[in-house]
């Protein structure tokens, strides 16, 4: 099963790196399979 | 306790239940950003990302690329580790200030909690990214 990817996601930076956070939006496609249903 | 009998078997045999709840894995994956994004390379330096690509990690465990679709919820559960290719690395290790290993694939692990489309072909996700080691931005982590 192929889907729409749109994720926005969110990364906090360690200290090392200045602190703070930032968010990052992709999109694309997912394929994904059925394991087990319920 | 009701005797199971012929007629309640076929009674169950009718009945269709609907499937609420599907557990995938999550087999390829490809992301892109539409714009560049400001990393930090240190506690002063950042620089443009370039167009950021993902795909699935080939060196994470494979049964750990799940998720649960809920579809009386409307919603989807999946985490899975990708490898993210950040063109602007290029440059920095060009300026040769930094080590060309800067340039190896960055490894993280995505967790989305995500609102499935009224068409049920897609999602609209809230993520969390967490840095694994290796890579310049390690340790960094979704909220």
């Amino acid at each position: 099963m192929q889907v729409a990817y749109d994720t926005k996601f969110f990364i906090q930076w360690p200290e090392h790196l200045g602190g703070g956070s930032i968010t990052i939006d992709l999109e694309g496609t997912m394929i994904m399979s059925p394991l087990l249903m319920a | 306790m009701a005797l199971l009998t012929q007629e309640v078997i076929e009674t169950r045999r009718r009945t269709k239940e609907a499937v609420q709840r599907v557990t995938f894995g999550v087999n390829a994956l490809y992301g892109l950003s539409r714009e560049s994004v400001l990393f930090p390379v240190s506690a002063r330096e950042s620089i443009e990302t370039g167009q950021v690509c993902v795909t699935l990690d080939p060196e994470a465990e494979q049964a750990s690329n799940l998720g649960v679709i809920d579809y009386e919820a409307g919603s989807i559960s999946v985490r899975y580790g990708i490898q993210a290719v950040f063109p602007g690395l290029y440059n920095l290790i060009r300026s040769g200030k930094h080590d060309p290993s800067l340039l190896n694939p960055v490894r993280a692990i995505a967790t989305d909690k995500c609102t499935v489309t009224e068409d049920l072909r897609g999602f609209h996700a809230m993520g969390c990214l967490d840095f694994l080691p290796g890579s310049l931005w390690a340790g960094a982590e979704g909220g």
